[in-house]
């Protein structure tokens, strides 16, 4: 039959491309301390290096990235209400509870890394392990609870979120160690250079099996999303399809995860560590392109 | 409905409404709401080829819901609701984050332009306090709109909700909403019919544009 809409208010997108940012750098920021204290805690002194890298990238990210939280609020001078005003049942609030606590905890656990203080940054690393994972995972309780789209509001999206984190921190991770072999590596005598060697390898098969449940967590939200409304059906279309789909098709799927997923499982290839750093690079930007997608992207179907 | 406190809901008779746009106008005039923005509107679509041919309206508002996903999602609690059900937003508290826009299954909240913090359909408060109807109900030609204490038995509105079958928006968000419509077409309040949806793929063709630029 055939039906016209005459007259509809459009609205503004309620997400912008400002917070995806955020969301981005949030999740690299706290993949690159759940590194950091997973090397820690680990306890091997081969990857003492990796938790002091981790440790600089947090701070780094840590410092810009609430910036884009301020600078998209319609009141940026109103930012201390999230801190001072809490509601339980808000996720922005349990925002604010982690990124209270993660400054605290991560600069105490950074400092007593870097004097080296095993004692006391060992139990700093196990006391900011559950504020880090909180840190990663919030950003998909704010996704999931937002019901106004069927695209966003699936139980899946805090794992899926945490694992984008976690693929975003290794593939920096990777590369920044991948750069301080090349610059560094003519310092070192072979028994370090081998160690660090493998410590990158060693990365990029991590960062594989995050890039592996990663696509797991991209074909159950196709599948649900097609099996489950009408509205959600065309979200899921929207992320293959158009513009919007063929970036995160192409970003996302190709360049982001089946191409380096296959780099890391070809025995010789994947010690090149030039191929290495580019698919690690690709990966990075597929995480990039996966958070606009989902939180900008659907946006672009209408509600109501 | 034996409550003796006052519980404010609004029934909207589509059989009587015309589709006139008298409500979004002086809700407009009565609440100052900027250009651009709408606290109620009404959607107008056409149904069917003539002279098989209908035309639908549907006047859009804050449901003011029992279980108002915004107030649960408000970081600050400037989202609230008041005894009466009407839900507010405090201006004072608001800090314009939009997660209460992210929120809301009938997209009826919006960021002021001008002053940046989120307004929304407050059933005119200031005039229902006042012993008064809201500017929409008053202004509308057709009365298409009642208004009413919904834990009153005597009220219009509760005989009206009695007599008639009445619907509500998405009621599969679970957010328990207090404008109930009657004669709701299925197609109005779907938001893929009527639209090219193609057209909004391909309009999402330059989203990513401006982030790669």
């Amino acid at each position: 039959m055939d039906m016209d809409v005459l007259y509809n208010v459009p609205h503004e997108f309620a997400l912008s491309s400002v917070i995806s940012t955020y969301f981005f750098l949030l999740g690299v920021g706290g993949g690159c301390s759940l590194l950091s204290i997973w090397a820690t805690l680990t306890g091997k002194t081969d990857y003492k290096p990796l938790a002091k890298l981790g440790a600089v990238a947090v701070v780094a990210l840590f410092s810009f990235a609430p910036t884009l939280l301020i600078i998209d609020l319609g009141q940026p001078l109103r930012f201390w209400f999230l801190m001072v005003r809490g509601n339980a049942t808000s996720p922005l609030t349990w925002g604010s509870f982690f990124l209270s606590a993660y400054p605290l905890f991560a600069s105490l656990y950074i400092i007593f890394l870097f004097l080296g203080k095993t004692k006391i940054y060992k139990p700093l690393a196990a006391a900011l392990l559950p504020i880090a994972i909180g840190y990663v995972t919030y950003i998909g309780f704010i996704v999931s609870m937002a019901i106004s789209a069927s695209a966003w509001n699936t139980p899946l999206m805090p794992a899926f979120f945490a694992s984008a984190a976690m693929v975003s921190a290794i593939s920096l991770m990777t590369m920044v160690g991948i750069t301080r072999y090349w610059l560094m590596s003519r310092f070192w005598d072979d028994g370090t250079k081998e160690a660090q060697f493998n410590i990158i390898i060693k990365l990029t098969r991590f960062a594989a099996l995050f890039l592996l449940l990663n696509l797991f967590f991209i074909f159950t939200q196709q599948v649900y999303m097609r099996f489950s409304s009408e509205w959600a059906a065309l979200a899921a279309r929207l992320l293959l399809e158009g513009k919007i789909g063929m970036n995160f098709g192409l970003f996302t799927l190709l360049l982001g995860t089946i191409i380096p997923l296959l780099v890391v499982a070809l025995p010789k290839v994947n010690r090149q560590l030039p191929l290495l750093f580019v698919i690690m690079l690709f990966a990075e930007i597929g995480i990039f392109v996966m958070r606009y997608s989902i939180t900008v992207g659907t946006q672009y179907l209408p509600i109501m | 409905m034996s409550k003796t406190t006052k519980k404010w809901g609004m029934v909207i008779d589509l059989r009587k409404c015309i589709g006139c746009h008298s409500c979004s106008v002086a809700c407009k005039t009565e609440n100052e709401v900027p250009p651009a923005v709408f606290r109620s509107w009404v959607k107008l679509m056409d149904k069917g080829v003539y002279p098989n041919a209908r035309s639908l309206s549907l006047p859009v508002l804050c449901n003011n819901c029992e279980n108002a996903v915004c107030v649960k999602v408000c970081p600050v609690k400037a989202s609230y609701k008041r005894d009466d059900g009407i839900v507010m937003v405090d201006p004072h508290k608001c800090v314009g984050c939009k997660y209460c826009m992210a929120a809301c299954p009938y997209q009826v909240r919006h960021l002021n332009p001008v002053r940046r913090y989120v307004q929304k359909c407050s059933f005119c408060y200031q005039r229902v306090d006042a012993g008064l109807m809201p500017a929409c109900v008053e202004t509308c030609p057709a009365r298409a709109r009642v208004f009413g204490d919904l834990n009153d038995p005597t009220s219009e509105i509760v005989k009206l909700l009695v007599d008639n079958p009445t619907s509500v928006l998405k009621p599969e968000s679970g957010t328990k909403p207090n404008v109930f419509y009657i004669a709701l077409d299925k197609d109005i309040i779907d938001p893929l019919k009527g639209v090219d949806i193609e057209h909004h793929i391909k309009h999402a063709k330059d989203a990513l544009e401006g982030v790669f630029e």
